[in-house]
């Protein structure tokens, strides 16, 4: 079973990907702020990480930066999943390793698992 | 003291002064150290005018001329350099860069020998004018005819594109250009014998450097500027003032009065617009932050309970709940469509309220346009998949080459028409095509949809205007996403196209993207208007 890890901070999103992906059969962890995913992260080595950019303490884009410096968890695919829409924030993420970068509320949930398969495969 | 004297001195001091104030303020920019390099070289010449016009030896005056024109021979390099890196070309026009500064070092060490300047002798009321050598022609051609007018021309070619302040300063740049390399070239005839125009360069030198320091000071140096003008403006005064009461005869005193007098008016002119200027940026900064938080409020914010509204409603029809009761199925088919309609609003509305701030900025980098389509076609194909209609890509088998745009912004301009052509299709699909030649890359989007009445062509784009045909099917729509496709493709300096045969035939959008372009980074942008 291919593990995700969630970086979400807004609980009623974090639920609806998690009830969506494990409905498609992956075993999903949630975790709410950068520290706590990378924690996480090293933990269970999922197979990708959705990341929020907007998140408590830090941005996401840490969680890019800091994730590169941990050989254990520094090739993990990740899969930024927010609001924020404009060109700096994008350039940030695909500069430190975001593999795509979706707007949350541009895409249905199954459309995102779309895409995580596709990342997986 | 001779009128020439004074005026060479003050101009060769002012050059100096004003091209250290914008070094100084950011030595790092390139338009600003080229400026300084230029005024240097002015201040060359200059100088090393107003020594060569005291002398009363022709030894010493040929020394002088001499160097008077290793500074002429330094000016148009520099003003290439410096006009490229306004319109930025700099890289583009790396080429022509280097043949200038390598022709520049072979004339700069040629300046001292007799093939270059090969003696002084009297024409007119000057003692010791210089007189060309016989590689003076190289010159004058090469480098002072070929690098100013290329410099020249690319600044008219900018202005083609160019809009609002960025168009101003360049009309500032090519009128001191006209004037300060227009008044140069009266000093040439004399060298090669014909005494047939008063060497007017030096009194409209000060306009020159005037008229560059201003348009210079406009390219992010605000802060110091209308204490520089002031400045520039009373000691310019005070020395015209000082030549037009010390000139010696009747038609300096005019000359030297006349210039006085405009400069007079022009300099309270331009003051008055700076005064004007900075208080109404410092306001539309004051708004513009505030309209900065507010959207990213909104756009975080509103988007948020959106996407949980468009999810969860997404996810009980799919069945991830369980199976759906069939009274249910109405309601949470409208929650879904009338939250993503809602999405596309915000969307629309971000996109706008950024666009009416005024100044966009592109994020312009070499893209692959084929790539491009393709992620547009990935974020709609379920939406088209959904409604059952097809989506075909004839994607072309050629290379395509890399095009400069902001992918982001040409993105939102084509998933806007794909997502209009789902939404007005009701059976059949919609193909994509792309095509090129040598100015443009076009996208071509067809559908089988609803079709365009011909006389509603022309309203598509505006804002909030939507067909009739759109009204009838589809009421939660706006209008705005071809109006914000049609502002983006503009920014690029391209075109968007509608065509239809009329109600029920389809409708075909043509996007237009111009392979070479040359998009400002950083632009006013007109809105279009009911006109456009």
């Amino acid at each position: 079973m291919k593990k995700i890890l969630i970086i979400e901070d807004e609980k009623i999103l974090a639920e609806m990907y998690k009830f969506k992906l494990e409905k498609e059969g992956f075993e999903v962890f949630n975790a709410i702020d950068v520290d706590a995913g990378i924690e996480i992260a090293q933990k269970k080595i999922p197979n990708l990480v959705i990341l929020d950019m907007l998140l408590p303490k830090e941005s996401g884009v840490n969680y890019l930066i800091k994730s590169k410096a941990i050989k254990s968890i520094s090739s993990i695919p990740v899969l930024v999943l927010s609001n924020f829409d404009d060109t700096e924030t994008k350039k940030k993420a695909f500069e430190n390793g975001a593999k795509d970068y979706m707007i949350k509320s541009n895409h249905d949930p199954h459309e995102i698992v779309e895409r995580v398969k596709e990342l997986l495969s | 003291m001779d009128f020439y004297i004074i005026s060479s001195f003050l101009n060769g001091i002012v050059a100096i002064l004003f091209g250290w104030l914008i070094f100084s303020k950011n030595w790092k920019n390139v338009t600003n150290w080229t400026f300084f390099l230029m005024n240097i070289s002015v201040a060359i010449w200059n100088l090393a005018y107003c020594v060569w016009f005291s002398r009363t030896d022709p030894v010493s005056a040929l020394y002088w001329s001499k160097m008077l024109n290793l500074g002429a021979t330094l000016i148009p390099i520099f003003y290439l350099h410096w006009t490229l890196s306004i319109v930025n070309l700099v890289k583009e026009k790396k080429n022509i860069l280097i043949f200038g500064y390598l022709f520049t070092l072979f004339c700069s060490v040629l300046s001292f020998s007799d093939f270059y300047i090969k003696s002084v002798v009297q024409v007119g009321h000057f003692l010791f004018w210089p007189q060309a050598g016989p590689l003076y022609s190289l010159f004058l051609i090469f480098g002072y005819y070929f690098l100013t007018i290329y410099g020249m021309y690319q600044l008219f070619k900018a202005r083609k594109w160019a809009s609002g302040e960025k168009r101003h300063q360049i009309n500032y740049v090519i009128l001191g250009s006209l004037l300060g390399f227009g008044g140069g070239a009266t000093n040439f005839p004399f060298m090669y014998g014909f005494n047939i125009v008063e060497p007017i360069g030096q009194p409209l030198v000060i306009f020159y450097i005037i008229i560059f320091a201003l348009a210079t000071l406009r390219y992010h140096l605000f802060e110091i500027k209308i204490i520089l003008v002031e400045f520039f403006v009373g000691i310019m005064s005070l020395a015209l003032a000082f030549l037009f009461l010390f000139s010696p005869t009747g038609i300096l005193k005019l000359i030297s009065g006349s210039v006085f007098f405009l400069f007079v008016i022009f300099g309270i002119y331009f003051i008055r617009i700076i005064h004007r200027e900075i208080a109404g940026k410092e306001e539309a900064e004051r708004i513009s932050r505030l309209k900065t938080e507010f959207i990213s409020i909104v756009s975080h914010q509103l988007r948020t309970p959106l996407a949980a509204i468009r999810g969860y409603a997404d996810m009980i029809i799919k069945g991830d709940y369980g199976i759906m009761p069939d009274g249910l199925k109405s309601p949470i088919n409208y929650i879904h469509d009338t939250s993503v309609s809602m999405i596309k609003t915000v969307n629309n509305l971000l996109s706008i309220s950024r666009l009416e701030r005024g100044k966009i900025e592109l994020k312009i980098q070499e893209e692959d346009v084929l790539k491009l389509i393709c992620d547009c076609i990935k974020d709609v194909k379920l939406a088209a998949k959904e409604k059952k209609l097809y989506l075909k890509y004839n994607k072309p088998k050629s290379e395509y080459p890399l095009i400069k745009m902001d992918a982001e912004k040409i993105k939102h301009a084509l998933t806007n028409i794909l997502n209009n052509a789902i939404l007005y299709t009701l059976e059949g699909g919609i193909t994509i095509k792309v095509s090129k030649n040598k100015v443009f890359v076009t996208i071509e989007i067809k559908d089988t949809g609803v079709g365009i009445e011909k006389d509603e062509i022309e309203k598509v784009f505006l804002s909030f205007s939507r067909g009739e045909r759109g009204r009838e099917l589809y009421t939660q729509g706006t209008g705005l996403g071809l109006y914000v496709a049609k502002s983006f493709v503009e920014m690029h300096k391209g075109k968007i196209i509608c065509e239809s045969e009329g109600r029920n035939k389809g409708t075909t959008f043509y996007i237009q993207i111009p392979i070479i372009s040359q998009i400002p980074l950083r632009q006013d942008f007109n809105l279009p208007t009911k006109k456009s």
